[in-house]
Parts: structure tokens; sequence; C-alpha cells
């Protein structure tokens, strides 16, 4: 599962153009997810960031991003673990989760 | 023609079904279709039931149904996996009451009632639910 998980972010981190594979670095923002719910609504990144969702709940999550031009589902996350999420193309971007369906986090890549 | 009046005969001759001593609670329930029928008439019964409905108001009904599905297939002698969390876990952050255990029971049972499974067979499926309520209801 980990290895899944390091191999989507590989693949997709290859297929950035060089420029925002500079911006990926260090540029991870943190979402944490408590009591079911994303602790913000709002995200504003720049493309080739990452957005790694913390599991500071007592819940599992499942989220996912569903998008005419970028796709993601993660796994069931356990508590205490974490889900990276790369966002290579600018654009707006609803992160929500199969389980809990109030759950919404609107990300802006520009 | 014939053939049809012949094994319309032989079935009615056929001595009535009678529950193996073998056969398994899972397939005395209606087997997957079975579950799957009593699973989603309980989850919908619990979303509409005032006395519990609230604690389901941010759950998506077809993901619970498929790890209820999971859960009564394999506790019941089904060909199945549970991929859900242990009950404790998966409930200790709803604080929930033993009332609210009991009306999420009663639901259970409403379900198998208007799905038509005998009494007998009910009260199979209850008793290996009830022990259940020592890790769901925390108060
Ligand atoms: C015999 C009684 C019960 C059984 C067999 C049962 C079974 C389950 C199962 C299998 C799950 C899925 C766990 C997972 O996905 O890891 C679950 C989740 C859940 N149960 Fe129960 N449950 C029972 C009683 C109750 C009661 C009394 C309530 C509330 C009144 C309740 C509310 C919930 C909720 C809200 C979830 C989803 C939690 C979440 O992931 O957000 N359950 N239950
Ligand atoms: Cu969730």
């Amino acid at each position: 599962m980990q290895i899944r998980k390091i191999s989507r972010v590989l693949a997709m981190t290859a297929v950035l153009p060089a420029a925002a594979a500079v911006a990926a670095v260090g540029g991870i923002v943190t979402v944490s997810q408590q009591n079911r719910a994303f602790a913000v609504s709002n995200e504003r990144i720049a493309h080739g960031q990452t957005i790694r969702f913390d599991n500071d709940d007592q819940f599992r999550h499942q989220i996912y991003v569903e998008s005419p031009s970028f796709n993601f589902e993660s796994d069931e996350a356990d508590p205490g673990t974490t889900v990276d999420i790369l966002f290579a193309k600018a654009g707006v971007f609803q992160v929500r989760c199969h389980i809990h369906p109030k759950m919404l986090l609107t990300v802006d890549v520009n | 023609m014939k053939r049809a009046l012949a094994i319309v005969m032989v079935l009615a001759l056929w001595p009535l079904p009678r529950a193996h001593a073998d056969e398994t609670l899972y397939l005395r329930l209606g087997g997957k279709t079975g579950v799957a029928h009593i699973v989603a008439e309980s989850v919908s019964l619990w979303m509409a039931d005032p006395r519990v409905a609230s604690d389901f108001g941010n759950i998506n009904p077809d993901h619970l149904k498929m790890r209820l599905e999971e859960q009564i297939c394999q506790i019941t002698g089904g060909p199945c996996v549970y991929r859900g969390r242990p009950m404790k876990a998966a409930h200790a952050a709803l604080n929930l009451t033993q009332a609210k255990f009991n009306a999420v029971a009663e639901d259970v049972q409403t379900a198998m009632d208007h799905a038509g499974i005998p009494y007998r067979t009910q009260n199979q499926l209850m008793a290996l639910l009830a022990p259940m309520q020592r890790d769901i209801a925390v108060r």
C-alpha cells in the first residue's frame, strides 16, 4: 500500500515539467482531518505543490479528486496516517471523502 | 409441455425444505442477496429513525452498507472477509448510549421482519450482534 502510494507520487512527478518540479521542492502544505471534516475549507497553492492530508481523526477517510483534468483516489486511510496529493495542474479542484459526504476542501491551484 | 408438468408434479411431491443442521445462518438469511437486502433496509431505517438519524448525518450509506454486508456475511458463516475496523475503534468517537444501540438493533429486526425472515433465524443473528454492545455503546 505504501509502495503503491509512493509510486503514484513518483509517476505524477515524472510527468511534471522541470519548472514545476522545482516549485514542488519544499512545497508541502498540510491539511488536518478532524471530526470527520477538513480543518480548513479552502486552500490556495501553486501548481506543483503537494497537500499532505493528516488523519488526526478517530475515523478512516478515503479522499478523492474528480475533475476533467485531474483525478486522484486514495485508499482508506487509518487514523494517524497521511495521504499526499500533488497538484500538477492549475485550476480549482474539490477534494472529497468517499466515507463522509460532507467533507469538502476547495483547492485553488495557480 | 409434458415435461414442464412432470417437473411441477415432482416439485409438489418434494418434501418441504428443512434447514439442514449444517446450513449456515448466512444461507438461511438468503445468502448474498438476502443479506444485502436486510442491510440496505436496516441502514435506511437508521437514517430515518429519529433516535439515531443524527449519528448517520455525515455518512455515505453505500460505504456503510458495503462494510455491514461483509461483516454480517463473515460472522454468519458466509464466504466474506470484513475489511472494516474493529467495532470499538469504529464507534468510540461517537460516544454511543445503550439506548441508541437498542434502537439500531430493533431496526435490524424490523428489516428482517419485512424480509420475511423466520423469527428463529432472526434471533440467531441478533444473538451474534448483541455482544457487540460492549464495544459499541460506551454509556
Ligand atoms: C449491532 C450494532 C452495530 C453494528 C453491527 C455496527 C456495524 C458497523 C460497521 C461494520 C461499521 C463500519 C466500520 C468501518 O468502516 O470501519 C460501522 C460504522 C458506523 N456505525 Fe455502526 N454498528 C452498530 C451500531 C451502531 C450504532 C448504535 C450507531 C449509532 C447510533 C452506529 C453508527 C455508526 C456510524 C456513524 C458509523 C460510521 C463511522 C464513520 O466511519 O464515520 N453503529 N458500524
Ligand atoms: Cu472522511
